[in-house]
């Protein structure tokens, strides 16, 4: 396989050997591709702990250069529909694999943006197609996957990497990548990354097209940077009581970022909290946040209706 | 008896009342239609001034030929191209020149006249013979495309003066006696609708030679400017005369809901949007955006479940800003600034433009759409912007403007 520019998919373990963390799961896993029998596996956990690596990684294993005809690769928060599982999933289900006897493979990611209906699709088409096809679901939360999907799969339950693993992971880029990650780096980026490789090797490589050299400062720039900031000024000159000004912002901000009238609510609803106004006020203006987000749905102008919650902010200050 | 509006309808140019100029330009269009640049001309201006019968006298005196398409009729694409084609076919009888008149050109329905516009745009492209429109509404948006490629020409609104003079002598021929401040009622009531005035005059004559006092003539109520619905709104106090005022509110609900917005940016609902924070202060303006929000509710369930006595309370909602003390009515009112049609064609492309990033690398990188926009993509821009985003570019095939697009972020 060709190397990517993109570091995150550079980087991504092709083998078990390579992948960090999680050994239990590695172990039982791996042997199931020794013997060349593998089931139906629900993966949950955290975003960025290796779960669709780990999928990609028992294609690779499984068919070698053919992987790509005999693994479809679905994320179900981009098609969470019903007709998804009954037209894609069904099709590809429904032929046997190329150049091999093993079941296809497919891949469902982000599982609990399906809806509960294409769940339930979900379960007779894993077992009428058992002959020729295994499934690898993953997800976040395994309470969202309906109980009789949960009873059909292996569950594994991925954890957090601990320091020593992210450690080595930051290690392996910087020797390739010639590139020097300062000792009061480290912890910026297990603090920024919470845990999750794919955000933090996205923040390596965005600093290192900055400087070869990646310090903390560096890393809390870029990160502070990267989070839009435009919706707590707004909420700001609200505050301020310069509503006229506060809106046209928000307009502009819309126009430019393409943002729909729901994006902004959801970031309005996390700046509340570190607005300085009194408890009470805050939890007021969550409720407004509901109130809105819900009007938001069943009125025409989402625009006349951000406008009304930001009105809510003038003269709390 | 004949009515007035009939018996005095000009047969001549000469006859037309007040529009000399207008008449002037008109007649210069049509005799020298083959030097134009524009192969139409659009007349506008406020009902009942004599936009049609500016039109019926020129023709009359210019002994054209003329086939009339008004709102009486189906003007769909079929049959505009039918008849049309038809009228320039035929021989003249009398060999006499032709000439196309489209009145009451907002009158043309989006349905049941389905594809009419479209097939005007074209019969005014290709036409070798002079179209003269005619419209009351001419900040309508559904012609859009046709005003562009028609000369606009102005109807002035008739002054009192002219309207009184006009009456008086009708009243001369008429041999009906008249005091004049009478006349001067029935002008100002009409507000420059000469054809109103004269529907007034006969009635108020009513078959006697004399003109007794206008006390019961109704007020002639015309499409009253949204600014000043607005005005009016601020100013009012009480909650049943704002309904009144909104009675004669063009609310209009038309255009499906989106994620800016997309309505005929004249209705109501904007204009006050645009002016609350002026017209209101500062603490009470959450109370005052709260009617118009659950307003604005209302014409979203409309809109999705054509269900349309919600448009009752659409309306009323509306009024309970009047029900808010104090408010500042002293201030210049704005036109919405939002341009909600053209935002939304802006705020459309933007999203797309990101969605058509994100698919090109998700489904390499193995993530969601969704994932990549909130997680990679405020990362890649700094990539970009330090110009290193050669190998990324050719990777995943963007096009120029998508990377100017990320470097933007």
């Amino acid at each position: 396989m060709q190397d990517s520019s993109i570091w995150t998919e550079k980087f991504r373990p092709k083998g078990f050997e390579e992948f960090k963390g999680q050994e239990k799961i590695i172990e039982r896993v791996s042997s199931m591709v020794k013997n060349r029998n593998i089931q139906n596996m629900l993966f949950s956990g955290p975003p960025g702990v290796g779960k669709t690596t780990l999928a990609l990684i028992i294609a690779y294993k499984l068919y070698g250069d053919s992987w790509r005809q005999n693994m479809l690769e679905l994320n179900a928060s981009d098609n969470r529909g019903i007709d998804v599982v009954r037209t894609i999933i069904k099709d590809f289900a429904r032929t046997k694999a190329i150049g091999t006897d093993l079941p296809k493979i497919i891949l469902l990611d982000e599982c609990d943006a399906l809806t509960s209906e294409a769940q339930h699709a979900l379960r007779r088409t894993m077992e009428d197609f058992s002959n020729t096809s295994r499934f690898i679901l993953s997800c976040n939360y395994s309470s969202k996957i309906i109980e009789p999907i949960q009873s059909r799969c292996a569950v594994f339950r991925f954890k957090l990497l601990n320091k020593k693993e992210l450690e080595e992971i930051i290690d392996n880029i910087a020797k390739k990548e010639k590139i020097k990650v300062e000792n009061d780096a480290f912890n910026a980026l297990f603090d920024v990354s919470e845990g999750d490789v794919r955000k933090m090797i996205n923040i390596i490589q965005s600093c290192s097209s900055v400087s070869k050299a990646i310090t903390e400062k560096l890393i809390y720039e870029l990160v502070s940077s990267a989070q839009p900031k435009e919706i707590k000024e707004i909420l700001d000159t609200s505050l301020k009581g310069e509503f006229i000004k506060a809106r046209e912002r928000l307009l502009e901000t819309m126009l430019k970022h393409g943002l729909s009238g729901l994006d902004i609510i959801k970031q309005i609803q996390k700046e509340v909290w570190n607005l300085k106004i009194s408890d009470e006020n805050k939890i007021k203006l969550i409720d407004k946040c509901g109130e809105i987000e819900f009007r938001l749905v069943e009125g025409s102008d989402e625009f006349i209706q951000l406008e009304a919650l930001l009105a809510n902010f003038v003269g709390l200050r | 008896m004949s009515l007035f509006i009939n018996k005095y309808n000009p047969k001549k140019v000469n006859e037309v009342i007040g529009h000399d100029l207008e008449l002037e330009k008109l007649a210069n269009f049509v005799l020298n239609y083959k030097k134009q640049k524009k192969k139409a001309i659009l007349i506008h201006g406020r009902s009942g001034i004599g936009k049609t019968c500016s039109a019926y006298a020129l023709v009359n005196e210019l002994n054209f030929e003329i086939l009339d398409l008004n709102a009486s009729e189906i003007r769909n694409k079929e049959i505009i191209n039918y008849v049309v084609g038809n009228f320039m076919k035929q021989f003249s009888l009398f060999g006499k020149e032709k000439l196309i008149f489209i009145d009451e050109l907002e009158g043309i329905s989006g349905y049941q006249d389905y594809g009419g516009i479209q097939a005007l745009q074209e019969l005014i492209e290709i036409s070798i013979i002079p179209i003269i429109l005619a419209t009351n509404d001419i900040g309508n948006e559904k012609f859009e495309s046709i005003k562009k490629k028609c000369e606009l020409l102005e109807f002035k609104n008739l002054d009192k003066d002219i309207l009184v003079r006009h009456l008086e002598n009708i009243c001369k021929k008429e041999k009906i006696s008249y005091k004049k401040n009478v006349l001067e009622k029935i002008a100002e009531n009409c507000n420059g609708d000469l054809r109103a005035s004269l529907i007034d005059l006969q009635l108020l004559i009513n078959n006697k030679k004399e003109l007794v006092d206008t006390d019961f003539i109704e007020k002639r109520l015309q499409d009253i400017d949204s600014r000043d619905i607005v005005a009016q709104l601020f100013k009012e106090n009480d909650l049943v005369n704002s309904f009144r005022v909104l009675d004669n509110a063009n609310i209009n609900i038309y255009n499906g809901p989106g994620p800016v917005i997309f309505s005929d940016e004249d209705s109501i609902l904007y204009w006050i949007e645009e002016n609350l924070p002026r017209g209101v202060d500062n603490k009470d303006l959450a109370k005052a955006y709260n009617y118009l929000s659950k307003s604005d509710v209302f014409r979203g369930r409309i809109i999705r479940q054509q269900y349309w006595r919600f448009l009752v309370y659409q309306k009323l909602l509306i009024g309970g800003i009047s029900t808010i003390k104090n408010k500042n009515i002293d201030f210049e009112h704005k036109k919405t600034r939002r341009s909600p049609k053209q935002n939304f064609l802006l705020w459309s492309l933007v999203s797309r433009r990101k969605t058509t990033i994100a698919e090109k690398f998700s489904k390499n990188l193995h993530t969601s759409k969704k994932d990549f926009i909130k997680n990679t993509l405020p990362n890649l821009k700094f990539i970009f912007k330090q110009n290193k985003h050669k190998d990324i570019a050719e990777e995943f095939k963007l096009e120029k403007e998508e990377i100017e697009y990320i470097k933007k972020q």
